[in-house]
């Protein structure tokens, strides 16, 4: 979401205004308060998690029965407590635990990473908190914020997350070239090279491209190699913008690391043309114009199976770059009306966010002006082909990384990340696959460029208890992990209930109950409804 | 839909056969008689001034242009002035007796639904449910298969033909065996069944309804296909997989059959590796979850789009000139259960009862969400990629393919629906324009041709034509979200609002024309009332 950045671009001193239109105002996120000690338990000298059965993150299937045991923030060792239909023995070592967690019929995977978020600013939410804490709810342990907010703010919070101070994820610090310096805007080699030297002494982590104009091929190229030489990894949103002349086989071929979202992809491949055809009238600040062509570029390239599009692919395989899909983010475009209605909405969606969403011609994102049923057929074709491409390339050994980009086009944390394991089911992944790129390769590429083996992703001795524990099988049916959990029929009382949800997310190795999580959300959200006078979403 | 609704509502009543005790008792009652003041004419002579001639044939838009209706027919379409010129005042004809300003707005056929079942009592107080939301969204005729037991059915048709009802025109298919007249003789056999079609077809059917049930083997359902046009009698078969794999749809079209409804029967004719779909082993079809789970897990197991088979059996289908109506709408909520429940309508329009027979339970029939996961969804997302594919094929090689919804299950919402089925076609690669010729000039082939008629007198806006059509304001080629009676979002550049437009303005069914906006307003107050008598709260339903 290009322009979404450029605000938070702006608000830290970045000066890409000049596409930035004069109406946006930019104020600076606010950290979430400080934990409070009854939030979240641990770590602990010793516990254990007694009886799960395990998903571990490498694609290897589930086993059972496991008693994990921790030991700070580690996970110290995995012994098998039992056999699949039979009752575990008691007694079980070790039997020094500060803390035991009986998880008989629950099931525990790595915690899960978010390649793709921002933080809600003032116009969405009081306090960094509200997006923290439905992440962890939903199991997500690490983000990658692209970015999170500015520099100092950031730098800040991944800190004091690190410390444990707040409640919240991992957090990896990406911002965009120039940003948090004095040195002004990164328009030549000279500049990129001098600010990516700062910023790996300013703890960022790595590069977040929006192909803006000032990136021209020349500054993205030495942006990503002086980022290589400092550690620092780079992520790409291929805006419109700079397609024409840096689209994603370029970018790859340039070093870039991960190509984020769909742009790029199909620009790749066109077919009789070099540039999209877009329409005579089209302007790019008219986001349903932007939005809405964006799709139309489905029938302009080389589909699935040519030649051409099997070479790209092992181009990119070649290039070694990973896509980061986030599907979900632009899925209201194929279907306006199930975005809208989405039922998390209710409790969940603070009373700003929503009025954010709604369509305006100043909100970014919100660019359902007049949406119809041509544009959503010519999202949905897009999407087919959007989601082969990612398929295939996966097939083909490629890798492929979960992303958000929540808070905006209605979409809200936490609820969307599950959505977008939906997507990627429907994309052509099994759910291990899914959940491997959720954890471990989400792990690698954080680690990617930081030397050695990535500390967490994997359910393994010795790695971080980050951890996610269900009570429902999350491969047997993926809707079991949103917040408002999944309906099943109870067969005694003939009624449908709501089974699921996470039930405890542990990020290094404190434990925190993901439905209290939860409840503390939608006690902000009714607050802020309150504080406003606003009342429950109309969803109409 | 599916086989056992129509037990619901017909054959439970009558047959009381395989139907469990739970449903015998619904019953479908008449829609009370039209009163003064429920539309207005016919007129001797009425004048629709001013709009944009959208004609069902396939024609390109075209006007401005009035159209002068004396009594239920079309007798002249003329010219009323240019596009973006100011239209000139005092036109003729100047002698009417009724003249409806409709400058700006499009006007088209009324709608044709091939697929539709009647509201029960166990889903509203009575008919008059269902037709007041199929006329507020343009539909003047309906196929009903069947839309109630069927001495209903042929009361309520020719009550809407005298117009003593506010309804569109319908068609009455009969189930074999059907009918009280008929006495409960078996059908079983070819004899029985011949006879049975001779006695339907007096009785004043228009066509039958076959869903291969357990009783009519192939030998007695091609008597009947054969028997049926002799007695100029339309016919459509749900393939129910109970007797698919005896009859598919390939063999029905090379046994006469008019119309495929539904997806089933396709597939099952292109299977690659089998003779019979390789059901789960512990398959129960009256365990819906199975039933309507695994249906679309068929996706895989046929021979690819494009290949030669795919063509073939397309290509065979074509020459048996069989009707495909693939009522994408009744089984969407497969593919996004989500997006279903919380449909926009459901708040104001959907009743209580119907709600409640919509959440899922092992007795409410096409209530099979007992579990339904990631997996499930997307099962059926690939399945409706190759569904619409293959309907899409056959429209392009000249196949015809009709709209129908079978609304009233799976949180379908009667009228709602069939803009739906519009917005399906649509991705299913039709254009807007084939759309429209879908709804409307098809759908009038398929229920005239059985009866010799190859010039419908429905189905087109034409000079001699039945006055049937649909006033909109919103160009519904534009976006065909502005027929749902719930609008479409737009956000108004004055205001920098959203605001919702569209809705079928006006409904003339037979030369009678009824305000759309109010038919929905009044539905809307009757499903108030209906959650005032059951204490729910007047706003929404309650979900989950």
């Amino acid at each position: 979401m290009r322009k979404f950045c450029l605000k938070l671009g702006a608000a830290i001193g970045l000066v890409i205004l000049a596409a930035t239109p004069g109406q946006a105002q930019f104020r600076e996120v606010t950290g979430a308060p400080a934990r409070t000690s009854d939030q979240g338990i641990g770590p602990f000298r010793k516990m254990v998690i007694r009886n799960v059965t395990l998903i571990d993150g490498t694609g290897a299937p589930p086993r059972s029965r496991f008693d994990i045991v921790i030991e700070g923030n580690k996970i110290a060792a995995i012994t098998q407590s039992g056999w699949p239909g039979l009752p575990s023995k008691d007694g079980r070592p070790p039997s020094d635990a500060d803390y035991e967690l009986d998880g008989t019929g629950m099931y525990v995977m790595p915690g899960f990473t978010d390649m793709h978020v921002h933080l809600p600013g003032p116009d969405k939410a009081p306090d960094a908190s509200y997006a923290y804490k439905l992440w962890l709810a939903h199991g997500v342990t690490s983000v990658r914020g692209v970015p999170l907010a500015s520099n100092a703010v950031s730098v800040s919070e991944k800190a004091r997350s690190a410390r444990n101070e707040i409640v919240a994820p991992r957090i990896f610090n990406y911002q965009t070239p120039g940003s948090g310096w004095s040195g002004g805007t990164v328009d030549s080699v000279e500049k990129a090279r001098a600010w990516v030297q700062w910023a790996a002494k300013n703890g960022v982590d790595g590069i977040k491209f929006f192909n803006s104009p000032n990136e021209t091929p020349e500054v993205f190229k030495a942006l990503i190699d002086e980022a290589h030489k400092n550690n620092m990894g780079t992520i790409a949103h291929l805006s419109q913008l700079g397609i024409a002349n840096f689209n994603a086989r370029q970018a790859a071929a340039a070093g870039l690391d991960i190509i984020t979202h769909y742009y790029g992809h199909m620009e790749s491949l066109l077919k009789d043309r070099t540039i999209q055809d877009f329409p005579p009238n089209y302007d790019y600040n008219n986001e349903q114009n932007r939005f809405g062509e964006v799709a139309e570029i489905w029938n302009q390239v080389y589909g699935p199976g040519t030649d051409q599009w099997k070479e790209y692919l092992q181009d990119q395989l070649k290039s070694g770059v990973e896509f980061n899909p986030t599907f979900n983010i632009y899925a209201a475009s194929r279907d306006l009306m199930r975005a809208r209605t989405a039922e998390w909405h209710a409790n969940y969606t603070t009373p700003q966010m929503w009025d954010y969403f709604q369509s305006s011609r100043t909100n970014h994102g919100s660019y359902f002006f007049d949406w119809t049923t041509e544009n959503e057929f010519a999202w949905k074709q897009f999407y087919n082909l959007f989601f082969k491409v990612v398929n295939d390339y996966k097939n083909m050994g490629g890798k492929v990384t979960v992303g958000t980009d929540s808070g905006f086009i209605f979409k809200t944390y936490g609820f969307a990340y599950v959505e977008e394991l939906e997507l990627m089911r429907e994309a052509g992944f099994n759910p291990l696959e899914i959940i491997r790129a959720a954890t471990m390769w989400g792990a690698e590429s954080l680690y990617k460029h930081k030397g050695g083996h990535p500390p967490m992703g994997v359910v393994r001795p010795g790695m971080l208890a980050d951890l996610v524990i269900t009570t429902e099988n999350p491969l047997q049916n993926l809707k079991t992990l949103y917040g408002t959990k999944a309906l099943r029929l109870d067969d005694r009382t003939g009624k449908l209930e709501r089974v699921g949800g996470v039930r405890y997310t542990m990020k290094d190795g404190i434990l925190y109950d993901a439905p209290k999580l939860l409840a503390e959300v939608e006690a902000m959200v009714k607050a802020e409804r309150a504080r406003l006078g606003a009342s429950a979403p109309n969803q109409q | 839909m599916m086989m056992n609704f129509g037990k619901l509502v017909c054959l439970a009543v009558l047959l009381g056969s395989a139907a469990p005790s739970a449903l015998a008792a619904v019953t479908n009652v008449p829609a009370p008689a039209r009163k003064a003041g429920e539309g207005a004419g016919p007129y001797n002579r009425m004048v629709i001034r001013g709009v944009t001639l959208i004609d069902g044939s396939g024609a390109p838009p075209r006007g401005p242009v009035d159209i002068v209706i004396e009594r239920n027919r079309i007798t002249d379409i003329r010219q009323a002035g240019t596009p973006a010129l100011p239209l000139k005042a005092d036109r003729e004809p100047r002698e009417f007796d009724y003249e409806l300003d409709a400058t700006g707005m499009y006007a088209l056929p009324g709608f044709i639904d091939m697929h539709v079942h009647a509201s029960g009592d166990d889903k509203a107080p009575d008919m008059s449910y269902s037709y007041k939301l199929w006329l507020a969204h343009g539909i003047t005729t309906v196929r009903g298969v069947g839309l109630a037991p069927l001495d209903v059915s042929l009361s309520e048709q020719r009550r809407s033909a005298a117009n003593e009802i506010v309804a569109p025109r319908i068609f009455t298919c009969a189930r074999p065996g059907e009918g009280n007249g008929w006495g409960k003789k078996p059908t079983h056999t070819p004899e029985g069944m011949r006879a049975w079609v001779q006695w339907a077809a007096k009785a004043g059917i228009d066509c039958i309804k076959f869903t291969l049930s357990p009783e009519q083997g192939p030998e007695a359902y091609k008597a009947a296909l054969d028997e049926a046009k002799k007695q100029h009698l339309g016919t459509v078969t749900h393939h129910s997989q109970i007797g698919v794999s005896r009859m598919n749809a390939r063999q029905s079209g090379e046994a006469g059959l008019g119309t495929v409804t539904h997806y089933y029967g396709h597939f099952e004719s292109l299977l690659k590796n089998n003779r019979i779909q390789p059901w789960s082993l512990n398959y129960n079809y009256n365990d819906e979850q199975y039933r309507f789970g695994e249906v679309a897990d068929i996706w895989d197991k046929i021979f690819d789009p494009g290949s030669d088979e795919w063509k073939e059996y397309l290509k065979f289908q074509l020459e048996h000139n069989v009707t495909f109506d693939p009522t994408m709408t009744i089984y969407l909520a497969s593919r996004d259960l989500m997006r279903a429940r919380n449909a926009d309508w459901h708040d104001n329009y959907t009743m209580p009862q119907l709600w409640e027979f919509f959440q899922s339970s092992r007795i409410n029939h096409g209530s099979y969400f007992f579990d339904w996961t990631t997996t499930h969804e997307v099962q059926w997302r690939n399945f409706y990629k190759r569904f619409m594919q293959l309907v899409n094929d056959y429209k392009n090689m000249g196949g015809r393919v009709t709209v129908g919804t079978d609304s009233g299950f799976i949180f379908k919402t009667y009228g709602f629906s069939y803009p739906e089925e519009l917005e399906l076609l649509q991705e299913a690669g039709f254009n807007p324009h084939e759309v429209i010729q879908a709804a409307t000039l098809n759908g009038a082939l398929t229920l005239y041709e059985p009866k010799g008629i190859v010039d419908p007198p429905i189905g087109q806006v034409r000079v001699g034509k039945i006055a049937d059509l649909v006033l909109v304001k919103e160009n519904p080629l534009q976006n065909f979200k502005t027929l749902y009676g719930t609008g479409t979002l737009r956000l108004n550049e004055k205001t920098q609002k959203l605001e919702r437009v569209g809705g079928v303005s006006y409904t003339v069914k037979d030369g009678i024309v009824y305000d759309a906006k109010k038919l929905l307003a009044e539905v809307a107050e009757q499903v108030k009332a209906e959650k005032i008598k059951r204490g729910w709260p007047e706003q929404g339903v309650p979900r989950n």
